[in-house]
């Protein structure tokens, strides 16, 4: 429910966002906000907070990143943190569409703290917005409920589309809330309740649940109708026997009318779920007050031998026993008692050692962590869900899903994974940060080994040389006119400064005809040269000014290596920044594993006792029944001696 | 049987009771807020730690960070993206159904965050997916940027030309 809160806030804030920045290239400002909804997006909550709060630490935060992180804190249940983010955050500096989204996110909060007059001042807040939202008018109607103004209620409710799960609570609550005073409108509810299209589990149960307290008020409704009949004939027949005679005549009439209808409600109710035995523990009591007995018969027995530790089984072997009475005679009710009361003691037998087994063990963390371990490699499930398997199966439940589905044993184990899942968490990170300190000293060898090596060779001084002669170089060949007379040797390619070293050579020796022709050959080659100098100068300046910006960033380089060894101190180069970030945050790894390894042992202790709150609450449920049947047994008996003894 | 009828109903009116507060019960979360707190804290840790692994191993002077965003997308259904820093393959992501609708919702994926040298370098990114009526698309984007001392920000997007009904590709230095 609250991940559905958490979306939409996320959902209003990129619109909002996206109509106010009117454009959709990315910038600096806007990343950090798109980057954290990339993962909220995708339901990557953890991911989402610790990329929010990364923004954080660098600085670059807004309101809008902050209420993604609440979003994202909600998701994650942390909701006393969640609740801190928005509290701080300053509403006026909210767009007006992510004000209303505050407010309902407070608004139901106070409903889950069930802070019924915070519910109306939020909801006040949010009459200004005029919101279209299915939480608004869920929220409304709850609210309206509360207050007892069941028909505002219904006024909200039909803003609520028919298949939203919110249609669903709100009906069954409100006929929850008029049931006592008025058990007409609450079948009314409950009526359009069952008649909502079910899209999902959670709809199917609360209809289901909605149709077994729809019979249940059925099966009450007679006996008030049958008082209220009694006054009309008391009115109008005198004759005081004709009149009860009248009266039961129509109460019967009346008691199957409304058995049927509450018949007709349960036969709906699947036995795949939860309210299957339910509905069954129902079905037999009708027939059993109809007389139907061998039906009411067939059902206990089912009821008992399908769902032994169900609630809603609680009566059946008492039931069955009396259903066999009155259908078969006392011999098979007698045995069925028998048998009965031997069951129960077998499975309280089995439930007290198991219950000493666990009481023994669970307090061992090697224990339970191993036996989680081999559950989890064994069905290759999660460690919670392989646990609970094995712990269900310990107590002999065939159906464990009602264990299982113990909102306690629950939330225990779900904080106990959880917590063993940070501590190990934390325990990765631990050696994190050996690594990078590892890293950080390795960088820091580097850099002082390069500072070393800048200050023994020289090197600023090499690079600032090399700087300047290129300089000189890039200047010359920009502003000097070369002509024909010059050594223009400079740019003259291997082959041509090949060629004119070959030319050089033939000249000695020869005579002046000889030389003419050779003079004109080095001529031609030289004017070849004079006339590719305007291209060959630019290719050089092209070369020296990629040379010069080497040698620039080279010099850069140095200036920085120089700089951030200037960081250090010459003798302990632990105390840079990063080291003592690394050693800061090692100190904080370790006192939340400290506290981590704390809440860990106290989330055992809950689950420990969870659990034998649970295996308590089945023995005194044995217990209680097997009382009952021992009764059974005695009236039974008592009935036995009396026929006996009768003359 | 009226012992027997009375159980019965005493029982049933439980579950009642139960089933009537069992709806309200559904919409309360447990807390614990000290434990809340614990996992809070850890998430922070690894922020801290997370923020001091690329001051560590990316600094300033050479990082670069490559974020890939889309803009209406219906022209073009992402698959894949591969990148390549100054020719090197650097990382290649495979996208999933819920990884693309984050995208289309406006979130910015972080797809790469490494170190490139001083001076001038090349990022080129391959995208691989549908385009125009399914058929298979492949397009590259190249963009060419100055590493100075400061992180650079890259951003890849993938947009609709709705006039020339094709899907564009861009890389921005930002």
């Amino acid at each position: 429910m609250y991940g559905q809160i958490g979306s939409l806030l996320v959902l209003c804030v990129i619109l909002t966002q996206i109509a106010e920045a009117g454009q959709t290239r990315l910038s600096r400002q806007s990343l950090p906000l798109h980057h954290t909804l990339y993962e909220q997006l995708q339901g990557e909550y953890r991911s989402a907070y610790g990329v929010a709060e990364y923004y954080k630490l660098k600085g670059q935060v807004s309101p809008e990143l902050i209420l993604v992180q609440a979003s994202a804190s909600l998701e994650l249940g942390y909701l006393a943190h969640g609740r801190e983010l928005i509290n701080d955050l300053d509403e006026g500096s909210l767009l007006p569409e992510n004000q209303s989204r505050l407010h309902l996110y407070l608004a139901r909060d106070a409903y889950r703290r069930r802070d019924w007059p915070l519910l109306d001042t939020h909801l006040e807040a949010l009459e200004q917005f005029n919101l279209d939202d299915r939480h608004y008018y869920f929220l409304l109607a709850e609210s309206a409920r509360i207050n007892l103004r069941f028909e505002a209620a219904e006024v909200a409710l039909e803003n609520l589309d028919l298949s939203d799960v919110y249609q669903f609570y709100g009906r069954f609550n409100l006929a929850s809330s008029v049931v006592d005073r008025d058990p007409a409108t609450a079948a009314r509810h409950l009526q359009s309740l069952v008649a909502l299209p079910a899209r999902n589990l959670e709809q199917l149960l609360l209809t289901e649940r909605g149709r077994v307290a729809l019979a249940d008020i059925y099966l009450a409704e007679s006996a008030h109708r049958s008082n209220a009949q009694a006054d009309t004939l008391n009115a109008n027949i005198q004759n005081k026997q004709a009149r009860e005679d009248r009266l039961h005549e129509d109460r019967l009439q009346e008691d199957r009318l409304h058995e049927d209808r509450a018949r007709q409600v349960l036969a709906k109710v699947s036995a795949s779920y939860q309210y299957g035995p339910m509905a069954l523990a129902r079905l037999a009591r009708i027939d059993m007050q109809a007389g139907h007995y061998e039906n009411a018969a067939a059902i206990w027995h089912h009821l008992w031998q399908n769902y032994p530790w169900h609630r809603a089984a609680t009566a059946a072997p008492s039931g069955l026993g009396y259903a066999l009475l009155q259908s078969s005679g006392e011999e098979a009710a007698y045995g069925t008692y028998l048998t009965a009361l031997d069951t129960l003691e077998s499975q309280s037998q089995s439930l007290s050692d198991f219950g000493n087994t666990l009481s023994d063990q669970l307090h061992n963390p090697d224990w339970v962590l191993g036996k989680a371990n081999n559950e989890s490699n064994e069905s290759n499930d999660g460690n919670e869900g392989s646990l609970l398997l094995w712990l269900a199966k310990g107590l002999g439940h065939d159906d464990w899903t009602s264990w299982l589905a113990d909102e306690s044993v629950q939330r225990s184990a779900r904080r106990w994974q959880s917590l063993d899942l940070a501590y190990k968490d934390l325990k990765r990170r631990q050696q994190d940060l050996s690594i990078l300190q590892v890293v950080d000293a390795e960088q820091l060898r580097r850099t002082e080994a390069a500072r070393k090596r800048i200050q023994e060779d020289d090197l600023a001084v090499a690079s600032d040389g090399l700087i300047r002669t290129l300089e000189a170089d890039l200047s010359d060949l920009s502003t000097r006119n070369y002509r024909i007379t010059d050594d223009l040797s400079r740019f003259a390619t291997a082959e041509e400064a090949a060629l004119l070293k070959a030319i050089d050579q033939l000249s000695v020796g020869h005579g002046q005809t000889e030389m003419v022709r050779i003079s004109r050959l080095k001529g031609l080659v030289t004017y070849q040269i004079y006339e590719a100098i305007p291209k060959r100068r630019q290719q050089q300046r092209d070369l020296i000014t990629g040379r010069l910006a080497a040698a620039q960033t080279l010099k850069q380089r140095i200036t920085r290596i120089n700089s951030s060894a200037a960081q250090l101190p010459s003798s302990a180069l632990a105390n840079n920044n990063v080291s003592r970030r690394i050693t800061q945050l090692s100190a904080a790894a370790d006192t939340l594993s400290q506290r981590t390894a704390v809440a860990l042992g106290n989330a055992r202790g809950s689950l420990i006792a969870s659990m034998m709150d649970y295996i308590d609450q089945d023995q005194r449920l044995l217990t209680a029944q097997a009382n009952g049947l021992e009764y059974d047994i005695a009236r039974l008996l008592d009935r036995q001696f009396l026929a006996e003894a009768a003359p | 049987m009226r012992y027997v009828v009375n159980t019965l109903i005493i029982c049933l009116a439980l579950m009642l009771t139960l089933d009537a507060h069992g709806a309200e019960d559904q919409q309360n979360l447990s807390e614990k807020p000290q434990e809340n707190n614990l996992e809070a804290e850890l998430l922070q840790l690894n922020a801290q730690l997370q923020l001091l692994e690329e001051d560590l191993l990316y600094p300033a002077s050479s990082r670069v960070a490559v974020f890939l965003s889309m803009d209406l997308g219906e022209l073009f259904a992402l698959d894949a993206v591969s990148l390549k820093l100054n020719g090197k393959d650097v990382t290649h992501h495979l996208y999933t159904e819920r990884q693309v609708n984050a995208l289309y919702q406006g979130g910015v994926q972080k797809l790469y965050v490494g170190n490139a040298k001083q001076g001038m370098n090349r990022v080129t990114a391959f995208f691989t997916g549908k385009g125009p009526s399914d058929r298979d698309y492949k397009r590259a984007v190249t963009l060419e940027f100055e590493q100075s001392f400061e992180p650079v920000f890259i951003e890849l997007q993938v947009t609709d030309n709705t006039g020339s009904q094709q899907p564009e590709f861009v890389a921005t230095a930002f």
